[in-house]
């Protein structure tokens, strides 16, 4: 069933519905600014601003999540068919994570050359933001269920996201900087897998909840 | 007794009669609990007299995590049982819960200056209570936007229970990372490590928020009900004004 689910959401994602294209031209101009706020390339603020720039991409595309199957029906739909909430959770992260977070780690490399950042820091930006990846969408998920029958709640979107990815972006950053002098073994990877599982577990059952309650269950 | 105050009646008459018992315990309290810590304790070796913010700034801080905590249990109850005044509860805990986050991040960065030398580090035990505040704002938006109050209520609870997680990272901050902010000293295994006469105005002063908090709820609660009540009063009034005229 979330195969079905997937195939669906990649075949309008593949027709120009997910908005993967704006989020990416969104984490280059932020990359793009931040170079000419800051005065040129900055080479040891790079693995944060890239961070940043991934986690308020993210956050820009939350009301493609569920908003517009919530609002012609498809989610209602699903449920009287029997789909549990848990497949429809699973498939959607499996989605934004494909369509959404996957072309913003592909562009982060030439993003990071654009701010001086070398060989290394470059790949522990790119491993931390794999390993924080499943933290960022399942609390990106839980906001977009909460707010799914709410037009224009990208504010409030925000808001209830931001204060749950602050520990996932601390540690992010703090991995992605450890990684050139400790590798792979640096602690901070530990911990922001342990954040990822936090939020998926929490994350997904929340979702599920949240369409739900939006359904008016 | 979980069923018994199903009905708001009957939780109004308790009310009534516990609020002013809150009330003026707080205010004795707290009275007390001021004159002990600005001018009758003595000031302490370390920190000298900077150490009666301690007296506004822990409580406050206490005061803030007990009532999420708090608004967590009873968006659980809320939610798993659909009890009527878990969500009344919740919500009237919220700004409270707020206003003593915002004191202890006000007075912690105001006792930081002298005592540390900065307002502001971003250490774990700073920003986890910063973030505590920001889960308060998104709390008190989702009642604010969410305009069906039934739908409303279910996904506040959803968010309440997901931003427990902050609360213990806010305990236990001060272990995990070992930076600025000083580890608890009163509940530590081998008794609290603090002087008699400065345990006794910060027992007063934590005795008075919490009796504090909890008069604000009550009084929340009752306006919460007394709200609900005339909204359901005022169609009738209006179709009788409409057959005199």
């Amino acid at each position: 069933m979330i195969r079905a689910l997937l195939i669906r959401d990649l075949r309008l994602a593949a027709r120009g519905a997910s908005g993967s294209g704006l989020a990416l031209a969104f984490m280059a101009l932020f990359v793009l600014l931040c170079g000419l706020a800051l005065g040129g390339s900055q080479p040891a603020l790079g693995p944060g601003l890239l961070w940043l720039a991934a986690t308020l991409s993210a956050l820009l595309g939350l009301d493609r999540y569920y908003q517009p199957d919530q609002q012609i029906g498809a989610l209602a739909e699903m449920h009287l068919a029997g789909v549990s909430g848990i497949s429809i959770a699973v498939g959607k992260c499996l989605t934004i994570a494909l369509t959404g977070l996957a072309p913003l780690i592909i562009v982060s490399p030439f993003l990071a050359l654009l701010l001086g950042m070398e060989g290394p820091a470059i790949i522990g930006t790119i491993i931390s933001l794999l390993i924080g990846g499943p933290a960022i969408i399942a609390y990106a998920s839980v906001t977009a269920a909460l707010l799914a029958g709410q037009r224009g709640g990208g504010v409030l979107a925000v808001i209830l996201t931001a204060p749950l990815l602050i520990p996932v972006l601390i540690f992010g950053t703090e991995a992605a900087v450890a990684f050139p002098t400790d590798g792979l073994a640096a602690v901070q990877f530990r911990i922001l897998a342990g954040l990822s599982f936090i939020a998926l577990s929490l994350g997904l059952p929340a979702t599920v909840a949240a369409l739900a309650a939006n359904r008016g269950a | 007794m979980f069923s018994y105050f199903a009905n708001p009646q009957r939780f109004v008459r308790l009310a009534r009669w516990l609020t002013p018992i809150f009330g003026w315990g707080a205010a004795i309290t707290l009275v007390l609990g001021i004159w002990q810590s600005l001018i009758a304790s003595p000031p302490e070796a370390e920190h000298g007299e900077t150490v009666r913010i301690m007296y506004v700034h822990v409580p406050a801080a206490w005061s803030a995590m007990a009532a999420y905590s708090a608004i967590a249990v009873a968006s659980l109850v809320s939610f798993v049982w659909r009890h009527p005044l878990a969500d009344l509860a919740a919500r009237s805990l919220a700004i409270p819960g707020a206003a003593f986050t915002a004191l202890a991040l006000i007075t912690g960065s105001l006792w930081g200056k002298p005592d540390w030398g900065t307002y502001w580090q971003w250490d774990g035990r700073m920003t986890s209570v910063l973030i505590l505040f920001f889960i308060y704002i998104g709390y008190m938006a989702i009642w604010q936007v969410v305009e069906d109050k039934k739908r409303a209520s279910r996904l506040a609870a959803i968010t309440a229970m997901i931003g427990w997680v902050n609360i213990p990272i806010i305990k236990f901050s001060v272990e995990w990372w070992n930076t600025l902010h000083q580890p608890a000293t009163v509940s530590m295994p081998d008794g609290p490590g603090l002087a008699a006469e400065l345990l006794l105005p910060l027992m007063l002063m934590a005795t008075g928020y919490t009796l504090l908090l909890g008069w604000l709820t009550l009084r929340g609660m009752l306006a919460e009900i007394a709200t609900a009540k005339a909204s359901r009063q005022t169609k009738p009034a209006a179709s009788v004004r409409v057959e005199t005229l």
